[in-house]
């Protein structure tokens, strides 16, 4: 069970690093959009196209790795000076509603993609993009980030069951700084 | 009998003249026909859907009723282009409306659409026409020149020279005004007007570029499982609003281009004849090129081929 | 069910869930299943998966991870630092003096972008670590990075303005031209609150010491600091208005500039590329999960029937057609808290577009109001995305509830800019007469 929590969390972390770098990607295609138009003259019209569908993977696919790092603002006026113990608990009771947003969204995402592969979909541009690898990849992002929640989950139980639960294996811990404070605030 | 509401996603914003003067009409309409017992639920450009993810919620029945432009379903129908419009083919919206519901245009889309659960009736008749910041005076001020297109017509515009490009809808003003692109259609008149685009762009050209629709969508299974006196009356208000609002649509266009010259100065100009010439080239092309996809598809172009003959256009 | 009770039920449940600390995302998301599913039935769930697509497809957002870049890069090259020092030796006298700079920057960051995301990333990435570092109350500012980051949409070019004009068919260039005045009108005023806050409370944003302050060669000399800068700025806004670039292409050529200004000094390497693009993929990715959540909202709001509530609420208009613009002022004031801007323009706008026709107000007037009410909505809590881009990168003892808490006088200012363009609709439509008669 641990090495399978551990998978899951390097896979996220590793495909983290690496689609980092669609921002450079993005950044040469849409400079090339401009240099192709004012320095070569001929203007390209699949650059854009491109950037947008490269956005638009690079948009979701991070969601899991998000998550190792604890990413995904909340709000923490409350859940901020709760103890360690008390926000994994929470965590579980509000999980249901985590599951019920990324299970639809990878059941229909699931829907979206088989269509899209079984049509071999393209945009109807000129350059007539295919549409259907960004499409897969919807699904793919919503397992990443269920499974990275699943491993979530686990740890908040192993939180209330007083077990350590190792960053190489579940991702950050949560905030060491506000619990530091949490402490201090306690202590006066 | 029981009541009925069906939402309707248009391609359209709510806001937008289109929307009221063709859905909210044919709303309006069928609520009366059936004396309040078939109400529509409108609803604007991207409050469920916009653009091409339009047809897949009326095909899934998300919503049982939609509107699109047929250019979005060109993977879905060999014959989409040809209910959309082939640029530098058919010159008066009559002529689209004949091909369209009386040669048969429709029907082929048809064919393939309902294999997918969908119906497709067009809605009217819509002309698409350039608008751009520079004059053009001969083949060569057309070389090179920055167009802002999409679909069919950016194969025809570069085959004449230009150098269209893909700009969003959101950043089109900007790039107008500030020169990255020297032109643009977006519909005709009507379109230029609500974009804003005569602002930045004073030169309107004639002739069409093409006479293009927009269509609803219909969810077969909806459609046949509404009783049979309100199914008839939704079927025959859209059938003939088709015409009337075609007609409708033209007097529009007109009093738009009349508002666009008197209130921004726009000159309405024709494209040189040598510019002409290279388009009526590439418009053969790409109707051969169309006619290829397919059976229904070489179908759709010969009754375009024939029609030219027949106006002496080829 | 009624809608008022519907309403009620759905953001309850979002307020709820919010206040617990479940992720924004995560609420916003699995909150609009749970009403999908009431509304249509499992049918509904397609559409979770068709708004997310048509966020990612959104040719305009690809500016998001791009000015991100683009700030982070600013920061580690010591550019943002040099800037700093520079405002510090020349401004270093002034209470507030920082503060002030750095909504000035955002006035200049808002003509180079037409979203609202990216002066508060910017800012927050540059101007917070400096401006705490010197002394600066956390939530001066904060707030000021907050509401200077939303000029972006009121001053031309802007997205949202465009949307506007698409979904009202008021002319783009005059809305564009209505934003200058507005835009400068929120400086002015944010600027006299910070100094005047600052004058009479010394120790929000101290002023430097009489013996630390800099004699005029240092003064002189530190203006090379601004060099890098200067030229990023000129090369962006050169694209922009010289026609060379879309708004967006053209923060491509703002992170062009700022590779070049870390070359020049010295501090292009792997590592700082790489350090870049993780925390540009982090934040991308959280403002990008909120956006498809928040787009699934709003489409389940628009389904449980948000615009018949809406229109029924407009029947309740007391006081004739100024009542009637305050009444609207005040729901977009609410759904400004709850809602993402797009979706409050698609569900009020048809409503009130005809009680604006109608009172025979200026649409372009009531424009400028509306999108100044969408900037105020991007930085009211809960739910408002400059908050969330500032959490994004503001250091780690920087805590919702500091970023929340730092926002109400701001809104205030904010909202006396609004009470003044109603009295002076000059400030709004004087640009577009100069320009377009
Ligand atoms: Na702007
Ligand atoms: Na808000």
């Amino acid at each position: 069970m641990m090495q399978l929590a551990r998978t899951i969390t390097r896979v996220n972390q590793f495909i983290g690093r690496w689609v980092s770098l669609g921002v450079l990607v993005i950044f040469v295609l849409l400079l090339a959009d401009v240099v192709m138009r004012y320095l070569v003259g001929s203007p390209t019209i699949w650059t854009a196209e491109l950037a947008t569908l490269i956005f638009g993977v690079y948009a979701i696919i991070g969601g899991g790795y998000l998550l190792t790092e604890r990413g995904h603002v909340n709000v923490d006026i409350f859940y901020g000076r709760m103890s360690r113990r008390r926000r994994a608990s929470v965590d579980i009771l509000t999980w249901p509603l985590f599951l019920l947003f990324v299970g639809v969204l990878l059941w229909q995402g699931w829907d979206i993609a088989s269509e899209a592969i079984a049509d071999m979909e393209r945009s109807n541009s000129v350059w007539k993009a295919p549409l259907w690898p960004t499409k897969a990849l919807i699904p793919v992002a919503a397992i990443l980030l269920l499974l990275q929640g699943i491993v979530r989950l686990w740890s908040d139980i192993r939180v209330l069951r007083g077990l350590p639960i190792p960053e190489d294996v579940f991702g950050k811990p949560g905030d060491p700084d506000r619990d530091e404070i949490n402490t201090q605030e306690k202590q006066k | 009998a029981g009541e009925v509401t069906w939402r309707v996603q248009a391609h359209w914003p709510k806001a937008s003249s289109s929307f009221t003067a063709s859905l909210g009409v044919v709303a309006a309409q069928l609520e009366e026909k059936t004396e309040g017992a078939f109400k529509l639920e409108l609803l604007g450009a991207g409050e469920f859907a916009k653009g091409p993810d339009i047809y897949n919620i009326v095909r899934k029945g998300v919503v049982p009723m939609g509107t699109i432009s047929p250019s979005y379903i060109s993977d879905q129908a060999e014959a989409a282009t040809f209910a959309y419009g082939i640029p530098g083919t058919l010159r008066q919206a009559w002529e689209m409306e004949h091909a369209i519901k009386n040669l048969g245009v429709e029907a082929l889309v048809n064919e393939d659409l309902n294999a997918d659960g969908v119906h497709m009736m067009c809605e009217k008749v819509l002309p698409t026409e350039m608008v751009l910041s520079k004059k053009i005076e001969s083949a060569a001020d057309f070389q090179g020149l920055k167009i802002r297109s999409s679909g069919a017509m950016l194969d025809y515009l570069a085959a004449a020279g230009a150098a269209p490009q893909y700009i969003p809808g959101s950043e089109l003003y900007q790039s107008l005004s500030s020169g990255v692109v020297d032109g643009a259609h977006w519909g005709a008149a009507i379109g230029a007007q609500s974009m804003s685009l005569w602002e930045v762009c004073k030169y309107h050209y004639k002739p069409v570029l093409a006479q293009t629709t927009d269509a609803f969508i219909l969810n077969q299974d909806a459609l046949e499982g509404l009783p049979d006196d309100l199914r008839s009356a939704l079927v025959d208000t859209i059938t003939t609003r088709f015409f009337l609002r075609s007609a409708e649509y033209q007097h529009f266009e007109a009093i738009a281009l009349t508002e666009g010259v008197a209130n921004d100065g726009v000159e309405v100009m024709t494209l040189p004849d040598d510019v002409l010439e290279m388009l009526a080239t590439a418009s053969a092309q790409i109707l051969e090129t169309e006619g290829q996809k397919g059976e229904k598809a070489a179908k759709a172009a010969d009754i375009y081929r024939t029609l030219m003959k027949d106006m002496g256009y080829a | 069910m009624s809608v008022e009770l519907l309403t009620l039920l759905f953001f309850g449940a979002l307020l709820l869930f919010l206040m617990l600390g479940t992720p924004l995302a995560f609420v916003l998301g699995g909150v609009s299943v749970v009403f999908l599913y009431f509304e249509m039935g499992t049918i509904g769930f397609y559409l979770l998966a068709s708004k997310m697509w048509e966020t990612m497809q959104s040719p305009t957002l690809m500016a998001v991870p791009l000015f991100v870049f683009m700030a982070i890069l600013l920061e580690k090259s010591g550019v943002a630092n040099d800037l700093y020092d520079m405002m510090h030796q020349w401004f270093g006298g002034l209470r507030g003096g920082l503060a002030i700079g750095t909504v000035l920057i955002c006035v200049i960051f808002a003509a180079m972008s037409g979203i609202s995301g990216a002066a508060v990333v910017t800012m927050g990435t540059i101007a917070l670590p400096k401006m705490l570092e010197r002394g600066y109350d956390k939530k001066l500012a904060l707030g000021a990075i907050n509401a200077g980051g939303g000029w972006g949409i009121l001053i031309p070019p802007s997205i949202l303005m465009v949307l506007y004009s698409l979904l009202t068919e008021v002319s783009v260039g005059r809305l564009f031209a209505a934003g200058i005045g507005p835009g400068l009108t929120l400086f002015v005023l944010v600027s006299l609150y910070i100094g005047g806050r600052c004058w009479l409370q010394p120790h929000l944003g101290p002023a430097l010491p009489v013996e630390e302050r800099a004699d005029w060669s240092q003064k002189i000399k530190s203006l090379k600091a601004v060099i890098l800068p200067i030229m990023i700025v000129v090369i962006v806004l050169g694209a922009i208005f010289g026609g060379f670039a879309t708004p967006t292409e053209a923060a491509a050529i703002g992170v062009f500039g700022s590779l070049v200004a870390t070359l020049i000094n010295g501090q292009l390497t792997w590592q700082v590329l790489h350090d870049a693009s993780i925390a540009t993929l982090k934040l991308t990715a959280l403002v990008m999960w909120i956006l498809f959540a928040a787009h699934a909202f709003s489409t389940a709001y628009t389904a449980l029937g948000a615009q018949s509530l809406i229109s029924d609420l407009m029947s309740y208009i007391p006081g004739g057609r100024w009542g009637a613009l305050f009444f609207m002022l005040v729901l977009l004031f609410f759904f400004g808290m709850v809602l993402d801007p797009v979706g409050i323009m698609l569900i009020t706008l048809p409503v009130f577009l005809p009680i604006v026709h109608g009172a025979g107000f200026d649409p372009i007037w009531f424009g400028i109001l509306f999108i100044i009410m969408m900037e105020v909505g991007y930085m009211t809590p809960p739910f408002g995305f400059n908050l969330f881009y500032l959490k994004g990168v503001a250091p780690p003892d920087v805590t919702m509830g500091d970023i929340y808490a730092s926002v109400f006088p701001y809104v205030v200012v904010t909202l006396i800019g609004v009470a003044l363009i109603i009295l002076f609709p000059e400030i709004a439509l004087y640009f577009p007469r100069l320009f377009y008669g």
